[in-house]
Formats: structure tokens, sequence, C-alpha cells
């Protein structure tokens, strides 16, 4: 998009600066603005199957919660996975992988949309993308930002939850999404690859473990990955001990009271020791005269975060494993990214933005 | 005067509020919420007057600070109803577009239709050979002869003459025409009067296209009204000098500014995104 230069039809960006922060992640994506909008919209894309299907829903596009709705009568897709679009390596599918991207596509600019941006303003806006996102990835939600906002850049995650918070000196951050848990360490500095880790220990990973379980625990129960994720958004804990979690699941077509407290526990605990080993990485890798200030400074966010209890159990873990640890969660885990993502943008001199327009 | 501005504020402020459930704000993550109560917004706007006074080195006696106060108050309460009321004209002037739209479609549809059906029955006029005689005309001819006929025969002798045959075809020949000519006289009347009918249905189609044509300029001189939502800023903003971090801010900002310059490098050396067209998963 250019700044037009006025004269019929055309409009001139002279009222006004947007700023759009967003955070695109595996499971949600969230923006916040500074024309005071904040939204957050599931990361999942559809269209329509057919004519038929066409014709009922009335659209060609439909994202959130509405694609979960009408799944069934759509080309259904999650076009994150592990904190990049799918295939996206090049392995797999290369068909699949274009309409991956192409859904991606379309849910960043969809995002965007749903800042309801005045014609006449400027858009700048930055990204929260995956730091181990490729440069395909990039490009794709580069390419698909600009065709709405005047200019954009890209962050990594964690920083830009570190830059919301004003957290940019000796502090862990651990983002936990869908996808994947990012580890990143801070130190005043634009985080290089060695203060960065990436595991796959996240919202997903529970999400698995717990349909596991749960079927060990129920074997002729129906259960779906839809039901567990909304399961874990209810119960998710890792305390040692939880009120009761009765599930009905349908055995036979007749719904059957299970208890899933321990198996919610027990998935929801398999997060713990991955962060643990991450953390223990970046602060031994890092000046032994400031290593205590990194242990008493672990901030988690990401929608992971929301876990009941995960900030004392990994607390526990750490004076366990490394003597001392203080843990703090973030106080908006679905909108800590696109919160430091505004910041950022807000932040960045007029002339950057100019200069990547 | 205060408390009555408070009210209208609180109302205001309801008015433009979002009612979220506690449910909905748990479910995405929220655990506590900021609130701005009335006495943060009226600190905030005095705060606001204290500092736009003092960048312009204007001291005033408390009383006159007051009522700079007080009217700034009443132009924030002017301000939200204003919002307001553009957004409703906006929505409006939107809703009457799409109408208008569909409106105009239709009714150039109609026009058209309405002109070549004038146009057939201008150059088509009704003759004698288009003139079908009905079933009740027939009828009516039939008895009308049968009348003439035995008014015709009434004194006549048995067996007849041949004048008399000549005078029954003569009297059955004019009746026929008669009864053609009234035929034809009948469907002239209907099409002048489909005629007629057609110049009133398009002139009255070419007035409304007219006042359409007039709505669709208002609305293109109303266009500067913009559905979207205003930015809180009107110009480029930037990192703040009083900032805690500024220095630490200003060189992290660098950073990621060449890091997205680099990044737009090796896109610009990368070959195409697998990705295509927006049609194409559909």
């Amino acid at each position: 998009m250019t700044q037009e230069a006025g004269g019929d039809g055309e409009v001139r960006k002279d009222h006004g600066v947007l700023y759009i922060g967003m955070d695109l992640g595996t499971s949600r994506t969230s923006i916040a603005c500074s024309n005071g909008v904040r939204e957050t919209v599931a990361s999942v894309v559809g269209y329509p199957k057919d004519v038929v299907a066409r014709k009922l829903l009335k659209k060609d596009l439909l994202v959130g919660q509405e694609a979960f709705d009408n799944r069934p009568a759509l080309d259904f897709y999650r076009p994150l996975a592990h904190g990049v679009i799918k295939g996206s390596d090049g392995k797999g599918d290369p068909a699949d992988a274009k309409r991956n991207l192409q859904a991606a596509r379309d849910l960043v600019r969809t995002a965007i949309g749903l800042a309801k941006p005045r014609k006449d303003e400027l858009i700048y806006c930055v990204i929260g993308a995956p730091a181990q996102a490729s440069i395909h990835n990039q490009r794709a939600i580069i390419e698909a930002a600009r065709e709405i906002v005047d200019s954009v850049m890209l962050c990594s995650e964690p920083f830009s939850v570190a830059y919301g918070l004003d957290r940019l000196t000796d502090v862990l951050v651990v983002d936990i999404g869908a996808g994947t848990t990012d580890l990143c360490r801070m130190r005043g500095t634009m985080p290089a690859a060695e203060d960065q880790l990436t595991n796959t220990f996240a919202g997903d990973h529970i999400d698995q473990t717990l349909l596991e379980l749960t079927k060990a625990k129920c074997p002729e129960g129906q259960v779906t990955p839809n039901m567990v994720r909304q399961w874990k958004e209810r119960w998710a804990s890792v305390r040692d001990t939880l009120e009761p979690i009765r599930v009905q699941i349908p055995v036979r077509g007749a719904p059957t009271e299970v208890d899933i407290t321990d198996a919610m526990r027990t998935a929801c605990r398999t997060l713990v020791g991955p962060i643990v080993d991450g953390l223990q990485e970046l602060i031994s890798t890092f000046d032994p005269e400031f290593q205590d200030r990194l242990k008493n400074n672990v901030l988690i966010g990401g929608g992971g975060s929301q876990i009941d209890g995960l900030g004392d159990v990994v607390e526990r873990e750490m004076r366990r494993r490394l003597g001392t640890g203080r843990v703090t969660t973030v106080e908006e885990p679905i909108y800590a990214g696109a919160n430091g993502a505004l910041k950022i943008a807000h932040d960045m001199p007029a002339e950057y933005w100019e200069r990547v327009r | 005067m205060i408390l009555g501005l408070a009210n209208s504020l609180f109302r205001l402020f309801r008015e433009h509020s979002d009612v979220v459930s506690v449910d909905k704000l748990k479910k995405d993550g929220v655990r506590s919420v900021t609130v701005l109560d009335w006495s943060r917004i009226d600190q905030l706007i005095a705060k606001a007057v204290d500092d736009a006074l003092k960048k312009r080195g204007v001291e005033l006696p408390p009383d006159a600070l007051a009522s700079v106060n007080q009217q700034a108050r009443e132009a924030f309460a002017r301000l939200l109803e204003q919002r307001d009321q553009w957004r409703d004209s906006a929505q409006t002037l939107e809703q009457q577009k799409s109408e208008l739209e569909a409106n105009l479609h239709r009714l150039v549809a109609e026009l058209d239709t309405a002109r070549s059906q004038l146009t057939r029955e201008k150059t088509h006029r009704v003759t004698a050979a288009d003139v079908a005689v009905s079933r009740a005309q027939m009828d009516s001819f039939a008895v009308r002869l049968k009348d003439g006929l035995v008014d015709l025969f009434k004194d006549a002798p048995a067996g007849g003459s041949p004048e008399l045959a000549r005078a029954a075809a003569e009297l059955a020949e004019r009746l026929l025409a008669d009864e053609k000519a009234r035929a034809l006289t009948a469907a002239k009347q209907d099409q002048d009067a489909r005629i007629d009918l057609l110049e009133r249905r398009i002139a009255k189609l070419n007035g409304m296209l007219e006042s359409s044509d007039r709505l669709v300029e208002r609305l293109k001189s109303a266009k500067s009204i913009d559905p979207g939502i205003e930015s809180e800023f009107r110009e480029v903003q930037g990192l703040s000098a009083a900032d805690t971090n500024a220095g630490a801010k200003r060189g992290l900002l660098e950073q990621i500014f060449k890091l997205n310059v680099e990044l737009r490098e090796a896109i610009g050396k990368d070959s195409p995104p697998a990705g295509g067209s927006a049609a194409e998963p559909r």
C-alpha cells in the first residue's frame, strides 16, 4: 500500500498514524492497536469446499471461530505448526505447503482488518513472528501485511513480550505457545541465536498427551483433539492437589463420566522438565557473575502461562536443580506479545518506518 | 453542573463500552482489568489542560484554571458525542449506499425493459390482421346475425328468392365487418392504453433514476466520513527522550530496523514464495 498524493478518488493519508502490534501464534493471533482495538482470533482459516457451501456460507473466506464452527463445509487450515507455516521446510506435499502459505496470508490480512483502520491514516505494523520462522515464512507474512499496511516490521515473539513489559536486561522470557515453547535470554541487546531456544513441548503436546491418557483410561470412549483442547483451556493445572476434573465422553453413544484429574496434571507437567532444561542451558552459558540475576528473573508468557500453578512448579524445579529461581507470569497472556509489538511500533523512529516501506 | 456533566460523561462511556462477560475474559486469559473511574478521567483532563498551558508558558489564577478545566471537560463530552454521531452517520450512509446501488441496478433494468416494450408497441401498430375475434364476440355476432335473418325472413314466401338470399349474404357481411371494426377499435384502444402506461412508467423511472443519481452525488460528497476507528496519534511518535530506558531501547530499535532491512534484502534475492494467488486454496 502506498501513500496517495490526493486527487480524484484518492485518499490522502494525512489524518493520523495507526500503530498495530500483532502476535501471530500457532493457536491464536492477537492484535493491539493505537485506536484502542484489541482483538484475538483463532489461527484457523477455511474456504468453502464447493459451490453449495459457498452459497450457504455467503463467503469465500472464514477465519477464527467462524471457520471452526463451519469446518465440515470447509477446506480447513491451521496454517501454523510448531511456530512456522506448515510445509515451509520443503518437506511434504508442495501443493499443501502452498495452500498453508496462502491461508497464513489470509489470516494476517484478516487480523489487520480487525483493527478497523481509517482509510486516511498511515498504518505501521510490527508483527511478533516465531523466532525460527524461515525466510519463506517471513516473506509470506510481510507480503500479506503490506497489502493493507503502509509499513511493516517483524520481530521475535519473546523479544516483543519483554519489550512490552520493559524487562530488557537479565531476564529469561519463556513464551509457551501452542506449537512451541520459546525461551529467550534478554541482556539489553537484541537476542542472538545463542540467546534463544525452542522446543515443541507446548500446548499441542499437552493436548496429544491428554488425548492418549484419556483414551488409555477410557478405551471405548470417543475423544477428539478439539474436545481435549477445550478441557485444557478450562482446567489446565500442574498443582499437586486439584479439584476433581470430570468430563462427559460418549461411549457407544452414551455420555459417560470420566475423571481426568491425574491425566490433566500429568499432561500439563510434561512442559516443566523441558522448560527447566532450557532455562538451565541459557543460564549455564551466561556470565557466571550474572547467572543468579537470570535465575531470579524468569518471565512466563504465552497461552501456556495460563496453566494453573505453572510458575510455582517451574520455580520449585529450578530451586531443586539450580539452587534458586523466581518466576513471574505475565498479566495478560493473550495480549502480552501484541502489546509489546505495539510498543515497538510506537517507539520506532519515523525515518525507519519510511525506509522499510 | 459538575454532577450533571459527570452523569452525562458516565452515560456516554457506558454507551461507548462493549459488554464482555467475565467468562469470556477468563477464556481470553485476562486475569485483571484496568478500571478507569470518573475521578481519574477528571484528573487526566485537568493534567492535559495544565500541561498545555505550561507548554505555552501560561499561568492562570486558580479560578480561571478551574473554568478552563470545566470547559475542557465539556469539550471532551461534546467530542465523545460528536464521534458517536459521526459513526452513526457513517453507518447510515454506508447502508444507504448499498441500498442505492441495488436499487440503481433494478431501476436501470426496469427502464430498459419498459423502453424496449414501448419501441415494440410504437413500431408495430395494431392492424385488422392482428385482430383476433374472441369467442364472446363470435357469440354476439351469431345472435345479431340470427336476429337479422329472422327479421329478413319473417314475411318471405316459403322457398325464398334469389334477392332474399343476396340480402341475407349482405347482412352477414355487414355484421361481420362491423364486428371486425369493433374488435380493431378495441385493440387499438388497448395498445394506446399500453403505450400511455409505458410512457408514464418510463417518465417515473427516469425521475427515480435522477433522484438516485442525486443521492449518489451526495454520498460521494460525504465520502470523507470513514467508518474506521481513529488512532490516538496524529503524527508518527518515536521513542520518548523521557523514557527510563531510552538509550538501550534506541539501540534495540535500531537493531530491529537493521534486521528488517537485511530481511528485505534477503527476500529480494530469494526466489518467489511457494504461495500463489488468493484464489488458489479455494
